[in-house]
């Protein structure tokens, strides 16, 4: 994270060096400085403050306050009469992956990373932006049991992908349990597994392998030491260290703990079986991906200290989408189950807030609470709550400005910012103008 | 924790009582003052402490001083707010069940022109899928065949949401016949329909015994409506030229017709203002293309309105139709009035499938269609907490709600 933002491109800098060279600044002003004036700010883990200012500094929120005092030079939004909040996270997202979210080939296949396939100028960023989301979870497929490393970025729309990659963003790896895994859909299913049965021994298997491969290492470090510390002429061969599988590898680090597991689940049978295993082999909760079905079973979720990742409405496009309800936000919150409220989709993106909204609408959510649902709590399903998530010092400066409180009919995304910049302004181009998404221009909206 | 979720689920197992009780006496009331609510009659006005006096499941009386006949039972909506159901002119309702699998999708028919088939028939009235949009408040639908987008997969069918068969959900079998217009069909198209008129003029010699030799033939007879401008066409099209192609066909033909889709209207308002045009809009989520401009979509209701094109909404979906309210209401965020988003699920969409005489609206002699809401439908945190259908008080027995309370109740079952 901190390395993000302290990168600054190296002309820039060259520049700003020169600049302070030449001119005598009364303070450095960087483009990652910027004074929010005015607004109702929903900080959403302090409350909601009238009138109150935002100050980003360097990129971080540097004070939040009624009547501060904007340090001279700093480029000034006003925000009265609007709602300023913590900019929306997309926890479950396959946004800007050119080809390669389901490496099909083998249903196991954690040693392949999002990262290396991310389209950092996909146009649907733009759109998402003007949604006031600012992060997103972009992911692996659900074809896999075990489908591959995702990648936590913010959507600074027009920059090299290096700079869109949170990089201090814990890892997370993506499970999947069901129909998608085993590939239902083909007429002539010819991988294994095929039955949730099989599903559960891949798991299984897949864990006890890292964890052999863990005690193999383990053991060799233990005779190498022992070797390193014999007298010299008794030492004999040097002990030789165990092949390295770039697999094993990964597996090792998601049961040790260092990888969050994000796991595509519908019903609640195959949430229970995933819980059982993880808890065989001692591996910390992770999140469920959609979770369908998570209601029935709030209480072992939990229990288990499993989140969920939901869709607020979606349901009955295939049978084990069947039982899906809206009410799901108010069971799960009636029972502590940390939940965000995720798109899946370059379209639903656009209007996570309203998705919200659906807690509130069907079963009386508080409306902090669902705003939770697409802040802080995708933030702490991903591990990033210390820089994200909401309106707090030393937080990252992202914000979205919302025209009306963001889950009432009329809220619109006016602004958009990440870490300080504009990177989306809707009175640079009124509605409907001639504004196209163009991905060579994504300039054009920087002010 | 575990107090505060007994009592939930206890208040949620009570509120079920009553609102399955009526259901559960077995009789059906159709009869219900409903006092004391803002009554938001969206043809006029809005009528605050008001009462609604329905009587054979029609609305009899509207007002301040509305004589309430003895043995009338009443509904207190105090604090509340009565609204007219919800309709929406487009989904697939009742002809498929969940999705993924042949069985229960039974959304077309095979062969291009099925002009003699209606889809209420196969509506099957217990499904899961139907019944849970009523949560959104939706009372009404239109739903056809149109699986396979054959150009013309059959008749679409205007239904309530409530019935014991398909014959009593249905409000009009024939709302409209549905034909997908494409450009390269437009000769087929007009062959077919030229076809049917002189089958509409050899069918009606044959009647005033004119013609001797008259073959009886039973798609042609499901033209006879249309070629002779009793019923409309709903024509889906979405593309501009094809709306404009479309609006000419049917003008040339003399044809009554509805467009539906209109994903480009946004581009020819000046036209479909020229030409009288009602359209049935649907789109407003769907993603802009890269040579458009980004939130086109989310403000084309607004673009038409200002324009005059007279239109409604739709959503085109099945299971989740319910979350048309939130198109409406994202229509309302980039500029569209508040009433005219209403109106689009209420009047506006009655008066284009022509049944504004039964619905739509509060208004006397009207179907008692009606919601019982927190406020208005399209604000995103509205919530319905009852409806009556032809004057019946559903039981809330959809399968959201009655899997909400099954499991709700778990919340006992926290152990530490």
């Amino acid at each position: 994270m901190t390395v993000t933002r302290l990168k600054v491109r190296p002309f820039s800098a060259l520049l700003v060096t020169i600049l302070c060279l030449i001119v005598v600044w009364p303070q450095t002003i960087m483009a990652q400085d910027l004074f929010i004036r005015g607004g109702t700010v929903l900080t959403i883990t302090e409350g909601n403050l009238t009138d109150t200012d935002v100050y980003i500094k360097d990129g971080r929120i540097a004070g939040i306050g009624q009547n501060l005092e904007a340090p001279e030079g700093v480029r000034v939004i006003d925000a009265r009469g609007l709602f300023v909040m913590p900019g929306i996270l997309d926890d479950h997202s396959h946004m800007g992956v050119d080809r390669g979210i389901n490496e099909g080939s083998r249903s196991v296949v954690p040693e392949v990373s999002i990262a290396d396939v991310i389209k950092h100028d996909d146009p649907a960023f733009f759109t998402a932006l003007a949604g006031g989301i600012t992060t997103i979870h972009t992911m692996h497929g659900s074809a896999n049991s075990i489908g591959g490393q995702n990648e936590t970025i913010k959507l600074k729309w027009g920059r090299p992908w290096e700079e869109l990659v949170i990089k201090n963003a814990p890892g997370t790896l993506k499970f999947a349990l069901g129909e998608n895994v085993r590939r239902s859909s083909s007429d002539d299913p010819t991988r294994y597994p095929r039955s949730r049965s099989g599903v559960a021994e891949v798991m299984r298997e897949s864990f006890q392998l890292a964890q052999n491969y863990i005690d193999d290492w383990d053991d060799y470090q233990a005779e190498k030491a022992a070797w390193d510390r014999a007298n010299r002429r008794n030492r004999g061969f040097a002990p030789l260290p165990p092949k390295r599988d770039l697999q094993l590898e990964v597996m090792a680090k998601a049961l040790r703990g260092e990888l969050i597991i994000r796991c595509h689940a519908y019903r609640a049978d195959e949430m229970a079986m995933m819980m059982e295993v993880c808890n065989e082999f001692g591996v910390p909760a992770g999140v469920f991906e959609h979770a369908l079905d998570g209601y029935k079973i709030a209480p072992e979720l939990a229990r288990n200290g499993w989140a969920t990742s939901v869709f607020a409405d979606s349901w009955g496009y295939k049978i084990e989408a069947y039982e899906a309800i809206p009410y799901k936000m108010q069971i799960h919150y009636e029972h502590g189950v940390r939940t965000s409220i995720n798109s899946d989709s370059a379209e639903r993106v656009r209007r996570l807030f309203q998705e919200a909204a659906r807690g509130v609408k069907y079963g009386g959510v508080p409306e902090n609470e669902c705003l939770k649902m697409i802040t802080i709590n995708a933030a702490l399903n991903l591990g990033i709550d210390s820089w994200v998530g909401s309106i707090e010092l030393g937080k990252d400066g992202d914000i979205a400005i919302f025209s009306h409180y963001p889950l009432h009919t009329a809220a619109r995304c006016e602004m958009t910012i990440i870490e300080g910049e504009i990177y989306f302004d809707r009175s640079a181009t009124d509605v409907a103008a001639d504004w196209v998404i163009d991905p060579d221009g994504g300039d054009r909206n920087r002010p | 924790m575990r107090t505060r979720m007994t009592r939930r689920a206890a208040g949620a197992i009570a509120l079920a009582m009553i609102i399955t009780l009526p259901a559960l006496a077995g009789a059906q009331q159709n009869d219900w003052a409903i006092t004391g609510g803002t009554v938001v009659t969206v043809s006029g006005r809005t009528i605050p402490n008001g009462t609604v006096l329905i009587r054979d499941g029609l609305i009899a009386a509207v007002g301040t001083n509305v004589q309430i006949p003895s043995g009338v039972e009443r509904f207190d909506a105090s604090g509340l707010f009565v609204y007219p159901g919800l309709i929406d002119a487009g989904t697939g309702l009742g002809l498929q069940e969940a999705g993924g699998m042949a069985g229960p999708v039974d959304n077309f028919e095979l062969g291009p022109y099925n002009p003699h088939i209606e889809a209420y028939i196969g509506v099957d009235q217990n499904s899961e899928i139907l019944g849970c949009q009523r949560v959104g408040g939706f009372t009404s639908v239109v739903t056809g065949l149109n699986g396979r987008g054959e150009p013309i997969p059959g008749w679409d069918s205007l239904i309530n949401l409530w019935g014991w068969t398909p014959q009593a959900m249905a409000v009009e079998k024939r709302i409209g016949l549905r034909v997908n217009w494409a450009g390269n069909r437009a000769e087929d198209l007009k062959a077919y329909f030229m076809e049917g008129k002189a089958y509409a003029t050899r069918a009606e010699m044959a009647e005033r015994g004119e013609l001797a030799d008259f073959e009886w033939d039973i798609r042609m007879e499901g033209l006879i409506p249309v070629v002779t401008g009793e019923l409309p066409v709903i024509f889906e099209a979405r593309g501009e030229d094809d709306i404009k192609e479309a609006v000419e066909f049917a003008e040339e033909l003399g044809l009554k017709y509805v467009i539906r889709g209109g994903l480009d209207a946004w581009k020819i308002t000046d036209f479909l203002v020229e030409h009288d045009v009602k359209l049935l809009f649907s789109g407003i989520h769907a993603t802009p293309g890269r040579d458009e401009p980004y939130d086109i979509h989310y403000a084309t209701p607004a673009l038409l309105h200002e324009a005059g094109v007279d239109f409604a909404i739709y959503s085109g979906g099945v299971a989740n139709v319910f979350s048309l309210t939130y198109e409406a209401g994202m229509a309302v965020a980039f500029g569209l009035p508040m009433d005219k988003a209403l109106s689009c699920l209420t009047l506006d969409a009655a008066r284009i499938l022509g049944v504004d005489d039964r619905l739509g609206s509060i208004d006397e002699g009207k179907v008692a269609n009606l919601l019982i809401t927190t406020g208005n439908p399209v604000e995103y945190t509205s919530q319905v907490q009852t409806m009556f259908i032809r004057g019946e008080q559903i039981p809330w027995d959809d399968k959201f709600n009655r899997l909400l309370r099954r499991f709700i109740g778990r919340a006992g079952e926290i152990t530490p």
